[in-house]
């Protein structure tokens, strides 16, 4: 597995600090209501793209196991498969964590955008979203993939 | 180092999509956006199910295959 820096998990948590930045601080960007969209928008972009990049990583682990096997490695073939894909089903889980937080989030919309308390409601699902954009970030990092 | 390169390129689209998604200008084109967005990942989410289980299924036919006639010596 690439084994990651502590630098790189930085730069990847940094990534999704920024995220939250902008959804909070851009003021000019529009009313709550708009920000809420745009976040829950990047919750779903961000878990897409969670998704994308670490099947291909999977499907390349997966392939290299299946050349060790066939090329006479059993052993290592097994010692590969059995260190890989809990590594994996950690960062699935992760892009999950976030895909069912911006699905909860779209969900919620009607009943935010109704709430006396909408900002409050707002800001709080966009700091979910974007904590879990950071778990996502370092998941990815885990197995290479670098913000 | 090909399937990272790839991945990342899978990063670079989302920044884009992700500049596209805040400039939005109003709360009706964010809300379309959003919708947009999530029929994006109800695509990647099926087609990289069954990516993955056709690579683990292929991973796990040839180590059974290696199992059931193991190499002598």
């Amino acid at each position: 597995m690439t084994r990651v820096s502590d630098r790189a998990i930085l730069g990847a948590a940094l990534a999704g600090l920024v995220f939250f930045a902008v959804a909070m601080a851009c003021a000019g960007c529009g009313s709550i209501m708009e920000r809420y969209y745009q976040a829950t928008a990047q919750g779903y972009t961000s878990a897409t793209a969670c998704y994308r990049a670490a099947s291909r990583v999977n499907v390349a682990k997966e392939l290299a196991i299946k050349n060790l096997a066939t090329s006479s490695k059993y052993a290592e073939a097994r010692a590969a498969r059995d260190s890989w894909r809990p590594t994996y089903a950690r960062v699935r889980k992760a892009c999950d964590g976030l895909a069912v937080a911006a699905e909860a989030a779209a969900a919620a919309a009607d009943s935010v955008k109704a709430a006396t308390s909408r900002d409050a409601d707002a800001v709080g699902w966009i700091a979910r979203l974007a904590t879990l954009g950071v778990e996502v970030a370092k998941a990815l990092a885990e197995i290479g993939v670098k913000l | 180092m090909n399937a990272l390169l790839e991945a990342l390129g899978d990063l670079y689209d989302a920044i884009k999509e992700s500049l596209a998604i805040w400039k939005a200008g109003n709360e009706a084109e964010a809300l379309e956006r959003m919708r947009a967005a999530a029929g994006a990942l109800r695509s990647a989410r099926s087609e990289t199910a069954e990516a993955d289980a056709q690579a683990v299924k292929d991973s796990d036919d040839a180590i059974a295959e290696v199992e059931k006639d193991p190499p002598q010596g």
